[in-house]
């Protein structure tokens, strides 16, 4: 009864999706391609497009679709941590310095736009946080001994169907009943507990707390000497050799290592893992070269370099030298300061700038 | 089908004609056209003539070009597919607009994938003043309410330089 009373368009055609206007279809499939500071910045384009943006809804698919590395996460040893962006006009969180959380924190681990940090004081809490959201979790406590510096692994893939995000954390541990072995304890998001593997990782000695990478269901750390990686579905680890290694990454769903040999930086895949139970005289390889990376000597100069990789994946590695620290694209090859005054001790994550809720 | 089987030079590809919006005519094989989801449909549906009143001859051809070179898509030639995408996504605001608008109403998953996460390469670093322009989209906001909007995330408004360009 009403219809005839509205005036001019059609509204059978406004509620038709074929007949969708370009600008409804950009707000509902474009937008959610770009990181949560463009997308906190253009809530005043208009009221739609605020409202698009605030709806759970829209976060959940957004931190299914906007995946890339956008910034890092640099902290020094009891100093706060500071948000060096790949493009300042994009990447950003309200408070890098993480005052929302409770307490003082140490930033462990980084996995799609959630970080995992650990409380100085007291019983070291950890805690789950989203920066751009400002969400926070307080993580119960574990059973075992992590020991004072945790080698801790954030697991976080965003899926289609859990609207809630679920994540684990895995935690390489020194065993207290046996010497020179390594033990991991995972919390997982569903039940909100730590539990203890089954798995006992003999003769690993000391793993690297901040080694860990996370490739396709297993987990890496390098040992003094070694590596460990730890298989989560079947709950198993194994040894392996590696010990020229100095960072590892995930580099298109396979584990890489970084090799540095005065300026040149040399990338290198894993291709085989069980190459130490070969046959003698097997020609397998463990590893194979994937690309070497040559930074822009317009950006580095022409001077001595002291290269070390602070973090490599499939889009991006981070370089320092002296002081500066250099970002790398791999699918535009180009090199860029990132900052100008970096601490060698630096610990370096990579960051997704997600609206993923906690 | 008879007809349109014996057509083809080999006798074996199904062919499919689509129609633009201007009424030139585009004879395809079948395998190519159902990338995208509404011609599939149509086939399942047995028409062979396909008639597309959204989508004007320039586009079309565009969509075609795309849709060709997807078919094409092997393990070995990942690289010349990523350079065409590359390409493909070059032009003004407008011709990607009418691009999005036609795989949308066509339901071509990956080129609408393509068009958003390009569009949104190229806004993301404009200021809120071009994205209006751009997409010509009216400030409904009063100016209290704007100043409001922009007071709840202040810090995503500081810390660069927008780009206040329109292409």
């Amino acid at each position: 009864m009403d219809r005839g009373k509205r005036p001019g368009r059609s509204l059978a055609a406004r509620n038709n999706k074929i007949y969708l206007d370009f600008k409804d279809i950009i707000r509902e499939h474009a937008l959610l391609f770009l990181p949560a500071k463009s997308l906190c910045k253009f809530r005043t384009v208009c009221r739609d497009w605020r409202l698009q943006i605030s709806t759970p809804f829209f976060a959940h698919n957004q931190s299914l679709s906007c995946r890339s590395t956008s910034g890092i996460f640099l902290q020094t040893p009891g100093g706060s941590p500071s948000l060096v962006p790949i493009d300042a006009n994009s990447c950003g969180v309200p408070d890098p310095f993480l005052r929302f959380l409770p307490e003082p924190v140490d930033i462990k681990s980084s996995s799609n736009g959630l970080l995992c940090c650990q409380g100085r004081e007291g019983d070291k809490a950890y805690y789950i946080c989203n920066p751009v959201t400002q969400q926070w979790k307080k993580l119960p406590k574990s059973d075992a001994n992590h020991g004072p510096d945790p080698a801790i692994v954030l697991l976080f893939e965003p899926s289609l169907l859990n609207f809630v995000a679920e994540y684990k954390i895995i935690c390489a541990f020194p065993s207290a009943d046996f010497g020179e072995a390594t033990e991991f304890d995972i919390y997982s998001s569903r039940e909100d507990s730590w539990e203890i593997a089954g798995e006992i990782c003999f003769g690993a000695r000391r793993v690297m707390p901040k080694s860990g990478v996370h490739v396709n269901g297993v987990v890496y750390w390098m040992t003094t000497g070694s590596m460990i990686a730890f298989d989560l579905t079947k709950e198993r680890s194994q040894l392996l050799q590696g010990y020229d290694t100095r960072i590892l990454g995930a580099f298109g769903g396979k584990l890489c290592k970084v090799n540095v040999t005065g300026g040149s930086i040399n990338l290198n895949i894993l291709v085989n893992a069980h190459t130490n139970t070969m046959q003698m005289g097997s020609r397998s390889r463990m590893w194979s070269e994937k690309q070497a990376v040559v930074l822009d000597s317009k950006i580095v100069g022409d001077l001595a370099r002291n290269y070390s990789v602070l973090h490599v994946d499939s889009e991006i590695m981070v370089v320092q030298d002296g002081e500066r620290t250099y970002s790398y694209d791999f699918k535009s090859r180009a090199t860029k300061v990132l900052s100008s005054r970096a601490d060698s001790h630096s610990r370096c994550l990579p960051y997704v700038n997600s609206l993923v809720a906690l | 089908m008879a007809s349109s089987s014996s057509s083809s030079k080999t006798g074996l590809k199904k062919m499919l004609t689509l129609k633009s919006s201007d009424g030139d005519e585009f004879e395809l094989e079948e395998s190519i056209v159902i990338q995208c989801q509404t011609i599939k449909h149509m086939v399942e549906d047995g028409f062979s003539l396909i008639p597309l009143q959204n989508v004007d001859t320039k586009t079309l051809t565009k969509i075609i070009e795309y849709m060709k070179k997807h078919a094409e898509k092997t393990e070995s030639n990942k690289e010349e597919i990523k350079n065409f995408n590359k390409e493909f996504v070059k032009g003004s605001f407008d011709d990607q607009f009418e691009l999005v608008s036609a795989a949308n109403y066509l339901h071509i998953n990956g080129l609408m994938d393509l068009l958003c996460q390009s569009i949104a390469d190229r806004i993301n670093n404009k200021s809120v003043r071009a994205v209006r322009e751009i997409f010509n989209i009216s400030n409904d906001y009063t100016p209290d309410e704007e100043e409001k909007v922009r007071d709840e995330h202040k810090w995503a408004h500081e810390g660069g330089e927008f780009d206040e360009s329109l292409d």
